[in-house]
């Protein structure tokens, strides 16, 4: 929390020098002209498998948590490989830190898992234009989900999966 | 409690409700022997070495999974055999081999005295897919007292190391914390990190059984909050996914303590066979929660169509709980905690971390609580 509100706190300063037309320090803000929103496109890719069997899991929700979450969340639902593409665009004067998650919000059966990618590991695909427009950046996120074990019975054994018995040769 | 856990468990209740109604049964007790080698303090179910059950004939237990079968994805139905201790049925690998073959993943809950590792093999080789091994101290006269037999901790070790190095196979080490071991939990979880162990299930024992009028078994609140706050920090640490027990709402320690909000399944998901062919939840259920005996009544048919005591808690909302703010994210507790007869609850999470459950406020005599414990070990 506090470091979203440090974060914000500092992007509200750059906005307010830029708007003033005097030029920070931060390497992805340039002095501004004109008077206007800056945006970025992103593209978050991957798959979403079961870290026991690497199977993938179809349908799963993949959310990309927005900076003003809940607003701005953005869903996809992985196809039959697991995979999964998430476009958006963001008020973003560059590449910035991402988090992504899957919420088996279906059937319960997997865990939550999240994860956070770096500025620097986004990658410019797309153009920065001269106005407002900062360009379009992709980036990779791959999720092996482990099953929700579930509460376990005071008396009870950890559920486990059928598996086919291998014959000795 | 901070608001996104209040969210999280007001939601989670709408995650119950759903499941209430769905009711699919994904884990299927059977009490297959009230025969014991052991003589533990704290036993639940008062077996002895000769009991006056005998044990149930396989053919009856399978053939309930044979017909459950059309009914239910056999391969997410896991099978638990409890007792007594299910290692003195001598065609335990017999069973195993039969629910394997009808396609039921398959586990059992031991002292491990008898888990060697030949018996080891030949359950693996039977379908064993997930075992729990209690382990009650961090020394042997702890445990032993415990377990009331001489040589069961170094038994129950041996297992232990035996389960951990087979790949594949899924088990938790569970140990029932009481005034004699609670001080010792940190050595306790050292040991099992010699092992390699990775899960540890710790649970508190229940006013029922053996237990019930044992005054060294019930912890204190001071004592409970401290093995809560141990569960929790050395989940923390990461380095063994400590757990408490599936029984009680404990309020701020909620998700930190376990890994998913306090859910009483019974009924919902968990039936049971009981050694005489009873039907019922849990096998700590017994009394007025049986729902039918499977030489009287079809077992389907039963889970289908009772169970209402376990699917709709509503009637659990009286004595202390009508009045208690928490009610709406524990519903009444674990079933077993109420009197079978009466209803009426008989162990509160909250009153054993020493908060009144009317106003959600710590009890003014939780502090004499504590003092009370530490009398009773100085005079032992």
């Amino acid at each position: 929390m506090k470091r979203f509100v440090l974060k914000t706190y500092g992007k509200i300063v750059a906005w307010i020098l830029t708007a003033l037309g005097l030029y920070t320090s931060c390497d992805i803000i340039e002095p501004r002209v004109e008077y206007g929103t800056p945006t970025a496109d992103f593209v978050i890719k991957g798959n979403v498998n079961d870290a026991d069997n690497l199977q993938p899991i179809e349908n799963m929700a993949v959310i990309r948590k927005s900076s003003w979450d809940p607003y701005g969340n953005d869903t996809a639902r992985t196809d039959a490989n697991g995979n999964y593409e998430l476009n958006f665009s963001e008020t973003a004067f560059g590449p910035e830190d991402m988090v992504v998650y899957t919420s088996d919000i279906d059937n319960g059966v997997y865990q939550s898992d999240t994860i956070r990618i770096k500025a620097h590991d986004l990658k410019q695909i797309g153009k920065r234009r001269k106005n407002w427009y900062n360009g379009k950046f992709e980036a990779k996120a791959d999720f092996k989900l482990v099953r929700h074990p579930g509460p376990i019975p005071m008396y009870g054994i950890v559920p486990a999966e059928y598996k086919e018995i291998e014959e000795e040769e | 409690m901070n608001l996104k856990k209040k969210l999280i468990l007001s939601l989670f209740q709408q995650h119950k409700a759903t499941q209430s109604k769905l009711h699919t049964l994904s884990y299927l007790f059977w009490e297959c022997t009230l025969r014991c080698n052991f003589n533990c303090v704290h036993c639940g179910s008062d077996c002895t070495r000769q009991s006056a059950v005998p044990d149930m004939p396989k053919e009856d237990f399978l053939k309930i999974l044979a017909d459950i079968r059309p009914q239910v994805d056999p391969h997410k139905t896991m099978i638990v055999l409890t007792g007594g201790e299910p290692l003195v049925r001598r065609d335990l690998e017999e069973c195993g081999k039969a629910m394997y073959d009808m396609g039921y993943p398959w586990g059992f809950v031991t002292n491990g005295w008898g888990l060697d590792e030949k018996r080891l093999h030949s359950l693996l080789d039977a379908g064993l897919r997930s075992v729990t091994v209690s382990l009650d101290g961090y020394t042997e006269e702890s445990h032993d007292w415990f377990r009331g037999k001489k040589g069961s901790w170094l038994r129950a070790v041996n297992a232990i190391s035996g389960i951990v190095s087979t790949p594949g196979l899924v088990y938790d080490v569970v140990t029932c914390v009481n005034k004699n071991n609670i001080a010792d939990l940190p050595r306790l979880r050292d040991l099992l990190l010699s092992l390699e162990v990775t899960n540890w299930r710790l649970f508190t024992v229940f006013p029922k059984g053996r237990a019930k009028d044992n005054p060294l078994l019930r912890l204190s609140t001071g004592e409970f909050r401290q093995m809560l706050d141990f569960i929790r920090d050395t989940r923390r640490e990461g380095k063994i996914n400590a757990s408490y027990g599936c029984e009680g709402y404990l309020s701020d320690y909620e998700m930190e303590v376990r890994d998913t909000p306090f859910f009483c399944q019974a009924g919902i998901n968990i039936a049971s066979v009981l050694a005489n062919g009873d039907i019922s939840a849990c096998p700590s259920l017994r009394g007025d929660y049986i729902q039918g005996n499977i030489y009287r009544d079809d077992f389907w048919t039963v889970w289908n169509t009772r169970y209402q005591i376990m699917r709709d808690r509503s009637w659990t909302k009286t004595g202390k709980c009508a009045t208690c703010k928490s009610y709406k994210y524990c519903q009444g507790n674990g079933l077993h905690l109420r009197d079978e007869k009466t209803g009426e609850l008989l162990h509160c999470h909250l009153e054993m971390m020493g908060i009144n459950p009317c106003t959600q406020k710590k009890l003014a005599n939780s502090t004499s609580l504590t003092n009370k414990t530490a009398i009773l070990q100085t005079a032992k």
